[in-house]
């Protein structure tokens, strides 16, 4: 009888305790939509409507329409799409050398690699900016992208490499008997058996470059080109015409895709970043 | 047989074709990170013993840059500043991710309906870029009876907050705003880490008759403590190295009262072109990214050891 | 003879050009592209649909009339002085584009990259006297050649609401009294940029400053504002903001506004009856109070003493960097119908509103002036611009950051405005 009433306040406690997470995380998303929804008039009510009245929806109508939102998104998923594309391609022969190859300077490599992600983005983009700005690649996604393919690789590497080392080196011997190069190993055996770790790896890279914010905005200098970390600045600083109920909006949209992704994905996300965290 | 000794047969076997040396594996990875990070950092160190301005060719090699940094005023204020965001944000985001990820995985053997979307909730949070969740925040702090956390606050007979208009209040609200960012992280490795203790550990620690705080405490606090490190480390460089959120709320201000580390580098640079003096903070936030580096393989070492 | 080779050659040009009409291969041998550097507002990106119809019209207009011309569009950052920034390393790299905007305090940094457009100017008919007085300034090199063209310009005055307050205060005291009158009503008291961004250089401080003939740079651009009596004026400045806040007149959170549209929200809730701002405002303030707005009216900023007076101007110009001549001429024309011409100027004041550089513009037929624009206008004849020292920003950006900390109570006027100076005058 006891052990049942326990287990009902602990149930009712977390319930509360969910409660508080679920307002504390949630409010500021529901009140930027709520503000999103409200026409200019509403938005300068005092005491302020929890629930917008008029549902404005053309404040995205107009956020669409008139600034360059969608461009912005379109140019995230394309840096972010390559950035993942080429950070496996460089940090999996890395990780596989670095796991599977005995050799001098490995340890020494190892931590070089780990200095690197330690290293501000700021530090690195002003020398790169003044460098690019001479030979005239300000503005040029395919340097920008190795930029941020720079800044992943080191904990990409060091994340596929904990993977690889929890395969058994008897399933390479097997192979090597069957007369596989070291090629085929990572690609037949290698590859296909930490296909987790590698979907895991994806998602941190792709969470992080979607985030990224300040390469970006140190080394584009055209509107055009901003993936959407750097773009939202822009509907912030020409309030002149957009004021807060649309940037709002604004707002909404530029976060809206990346969040529906992480709900439909979100039991596989989890998933795959617990399995990533502990073996990496 | 060891696995070094199986390792060494191996290598015999495998002497021919170019695969065979880590050397072409390691290319790609090692021309990026020299291109990517030992040049600008070996620029920003000769830059920071410069007089540069961003926007001139011309400069000469002088020390002038460190000796300013280090005598005016603003610097101080400004590390302390950092160090202050950096701990509170590192602390709370870690004890908040905590506990969530204690009680989603409490939930979860409960079976409890809600769990998933707590941890969604969180987890979105993590999804959103900092530049918008500066400006969500900075809506949210407005002081006048509009805004909304001040209409919130006054039904407990509070009067307007200053949320960003006083120096202590707006440091407040930036570091708030960054628990609020960075507490998914967290919570998402911790939670990693509690799924990987041994059951049968906490259960013997049960049956001993052990209470629910000496289990978290004695058994399952010492068990996490590496993954805790980690996590402590990797989150207080990313808040070192970080500026966009905190750009988009108060742009540094009012005052330098917000002006973390990362922002004044980019101020001093693109706001007032003194190269030589961001160079400068630069490589001071570059020592302390070091600084933490070393911290790190220490405690990896111990890991390794223990 | 002479006479005879100057018709064939005449001749051949015009053979040319009509060859080019009707060979298209022609016309492609001899196009060339024409780099336009351009800030979102002033493209056809512009948010205000009237607006980017009315500069996609202008430019479609332009590509037919010079088909051998291949016009892209390089959008610059909102964000100005980094905008400038770049524009400004991009012409020490030389990769400068042909022709771009530049804001107006940052033009004459320009000058040494920029053509000189006198020819330009007679060509197309453009009387550099008939810009006003500090647009002169500005456009006119050293050497007494003409760098660039301006556009519409901007000014700062005090809004007040008449229904609340009968006369506008002309003093900074009694601004001060009045705003605490206003608020035993209920509205709110005078509120002003007081932030960290350059709107809070040029609405509040440099006005106050420059009204008591304080000078922030001497004439090699070397920053002054911390020694003699400019020293004082400043303090002085720092010491009436001071004063505003301690009083309540002024409300603490300006401290988080830097710009003058940060303002508008506050605006927009209604119980505002006094504000300093840009002209710009009227639009917004239009838009949002309706028939509110009636009873508004401007008034020149109060001053520190009785009698003095000071506003900034503001505005951007486009300058060429473009050497061909071709370019330069192409740059010109596009600028012009844009933006400069008298109808460019005039049409373009019609949709975008803000204040015609030109004064000629003012009278113009089809003008469909703002409201108040004959009182911008008058300001403007005595208005001061920023100094075009490359001291100018690290000026600017710590005198905001003294002003946000003696109005959030961090610092008093005496160590904010030490400080400022210590920072500005030990980076030489």
């Amino acid at each position: 009888m006891l052990n049942k009433k326990q287990l009902l306040f602990t149930k009712i406690f977390i319930y509360l305790c969910y409660g508080t997470v679920l307002v504390f995380f949630l409010f500021p998303m529901l009140w930027v939509i709520s503000l999103s929804l409200k026409t200019q008039q509403e938005l300068f009510a005092t005491p302020p409507a929890i629930i917008p009245t008029s549902f404005a929806y053309e404040n995205y109508l107009h956020v669409l329409e008139n600034s360059n939102v969608l461009l912005y998104l379109r140019n995230s998923f394309i840096i972010v799409l390559f950035t993942v594309i080429f950070a496996l391609i460089t940090a999996i022969p890395a990780a596989y050398a670095i796991s599977r190859f005995r050799f001098k300077g490995k340890s020494a490599l190892l931590v070089t690699i780990l200095m690197t992600q330690m290293i501000s983005a700021v530090v690195i983009s002003i020398p790169l900016y003044r460098l690019f700005a001479e030979w005239g690649l300000i503005n040029n996604y395919v340097v920008l992208i190795i930029v941020y393919v720079a800044v992943v690789l080191p904990f990409s590497t060091w994340f596929l490499k904990g993977y690889f080392d929890t395969i058994p080196y008897e399933l390479d011997e097997a192979a090597i008997v069957d007369g596989c190069t070291r090629f085929q190993i990572l690609t037949r055996i290698l590859i296909p058996t930490c296909l987790p770790g590698i979907v895991s790896v994806t998602i941190l890279i792709a969470v992080q470059s979607w985030s990224q914010f300040v390469i970006p905005f140190i080394l584009l200098d055209n509107e055009s080109f901003y993936p959407v970390s750097v773009g939202v600045m822009n509907l912030q600083s020409t309030q002149q015409t957009i004021s807060t109920h649309l940037l709002a909006a604004g707002s909404v949209i530029s976060v809206l895709p990346v969040i529906i992704l992480f709900v439909i994905l979100q039991r596989f996300i989890v998933g795959a970043l617990t399995s990533g965290a502990v073996k990496g | 047989m060891n696995t070094s000794n199986k390792r060494s047969a191996l290598s015999l076997t495998l002497t021919k074709g170019i695969g065979n040396s880590p050397i072409p594996w390691l290319i790609p990875l090692s021309l990026i990170l020299l291109f990517v990070f030992l040049f600008p950092v070996f620029e920003i160190i000769r830059y920071s013993f410069t007089d540069a301005s961003f926007l001139e060719t011309d400069y000469s090699y002088t020390i002038s840059s460190f000796v300013r940094l280090f005598t005016l005023p603003g610097f101080y204020q400004m590390l302390i500043v950092t160090l202050i965001f950096v701990t509170a944000s590192v602390f709370f985001q870690m004890f908040f991710g905590f506990l969530i990820a204690l009680l989603i995985d409490k939930g979860q053997k409960l079976n409890l309906k809600g769990t998933v979307m707590v941890r969604t909730a969180v987890l979105t949070a993590w999804a959103i870029p900092g530049v918008v969740i500066g400006i969500i925040w900075r809506i949210m702090y407005t002081e006048t009876p509009s805004g909304i956390l001040n209409y919130l606050i006054s039904f407990v007979g509070v009067d307007i907050v200053p949320f960003l208009s006083d120096p202590y209040m707006a440091l407040f609200a930036v570091t708030l705003a960054n628990i609020w960012r960075g507490t998914a992280f967290s919570m998402i490795l911790l939670y990693a880490g509690i799924q990987t203790l041994p059951k049968d550990v906490m259960e013997a620690a049960k049956i001993d008759g052990a209470s629910a705080i000496q289990r978290l405490l004695k058994v399952m606090l010492p068990m996490l403590a590496p993954i805790i490190l980690i996590n402590l480390i990797i989150i207080s460089i990313d808040t070192f190295n970080t500026f966009d959120m905190v750009m988009a709320l108060t742009g540094g201000g009012p005052g330098q009262s917000t002006e973390v580390i990362a922002l004044s580098i980019y101020n001093s640079i693109f706001r007032e072109f003194n190269l030589g003096h961001g160079a400068a903070t630069a490589v001071v936030l570059l020592t302390i990214n070091v600084g933490m580096t070393i911290v790190y393989l220490r405690v990896l070492g111990k890991r390794g050891a223990a | 003879m002479k006479k005879l080779a100057k018709t064939i050659t005449a001749l051949s040009g015009s053979a040319i050009l009509l060859g080019a009409c009707g060979n298209a291969e022609q016309a492609e041998e001899e196009s060339f592209e024409l780099n336009w550097s351009t800030t979102p507002s002033y493209s056809t990106q512009n948010p205000t649909e009237s607006q980017a119809n009315y500069i996609a019209d202008k430019v479609s207009e332009f590509e037919e009339d010079y088909p051998q011309v291949e016009l892209n569009t390089d959008l610059q950052s909102t964000d100005i002085d980094e905008s400038m920034t770049r524009l400004l390393e991009q012409a020490n790299t030389d990769r400068a584009p042909d022709v771009a905007a530049i804001d107006g305090y940052f033009f004459p940094r320009f000058m040494d990259y920029l053509q000189p457009l006198d020819d330009l100017f007679d060509e197309y008919e453009i009387d550099i006297d008939d810009y006003l007085p500090f647009v002169q300034d500005v456009l006119t090199g050293d050497d007494g050649q003409i760098y660039g063209l301006y556009m519409n310009t901007d000014t700062r005055v005090l809004f007040y609401d008449t229904d609340v307050v009968e006369e506008p205060p002309t003093t900074w005291d009694e601004a001060i009294a009045t705003s605490l009158e206003i608020q035993e009503e209920g509205y709110n008291g005078l509120i002003f940029p007081g932030g960290r961004g350059e709107g809070t250089a040029v609405t509040t401080l440099w006005p106050l400053f420059w009204a008591q003939e304080g000078e922030l740079v001497d004439e090699d651009g070397n920053p002054t504002f911390g020694e003699g009596d400019n020293y004082d004026k400043m303090l002085n400045v720092l010491q009436a903001v001071n004063e505003a806040v301690e009083s309540g007149a002024t409300p603490q959170r300006v401290s988080s506004y830097g710009g003058e549209n940060d303002l508008n929200e506050e605006i927009a809730g209604g119980d505002t009856a006094m504000f300093l701002g840009g002209n710009w405002q009227v639009s917004f303030l239009r838009e949002t109070l309706g028939d509110d707005f009636d009873s508004w009216a401007v008034a020149p900023l109060p001053q520190l003493e009785e009698g003095q007076f000071a506003t900034s101007a503001g505005g951007w110009a486009w300058g060429i960097f473009a050497e061909e001549e071709e370019k330069q001429e192409a740059a010109f024309d596009l600028i012009n119908r844009l933006f400069v011409g008298e109808e460019g100027m005039t049409e373009w004041t019609n949709v975008h509103g803000g204040l015609p550089s030109r004064t000629s513009i003012y009278e113009a037929e089809d003008l469909e002036a703002g409201e108040f624009s004959d009182t911008f206008r008058e300001y403007l004849e005595d208005a001061n611009v920023r100094p075009a020292s490359q001291h100018y920003n690290e000026i600017s950006n710590q005198m905001q950051i003294a002003v946000s900390e003696v109005i959030s109570g961090g610092k008093s006027p005496e160590e904010a405005l030490d400080d400022a100076w210590a920072v500005v005058n030990e980076g030489e």
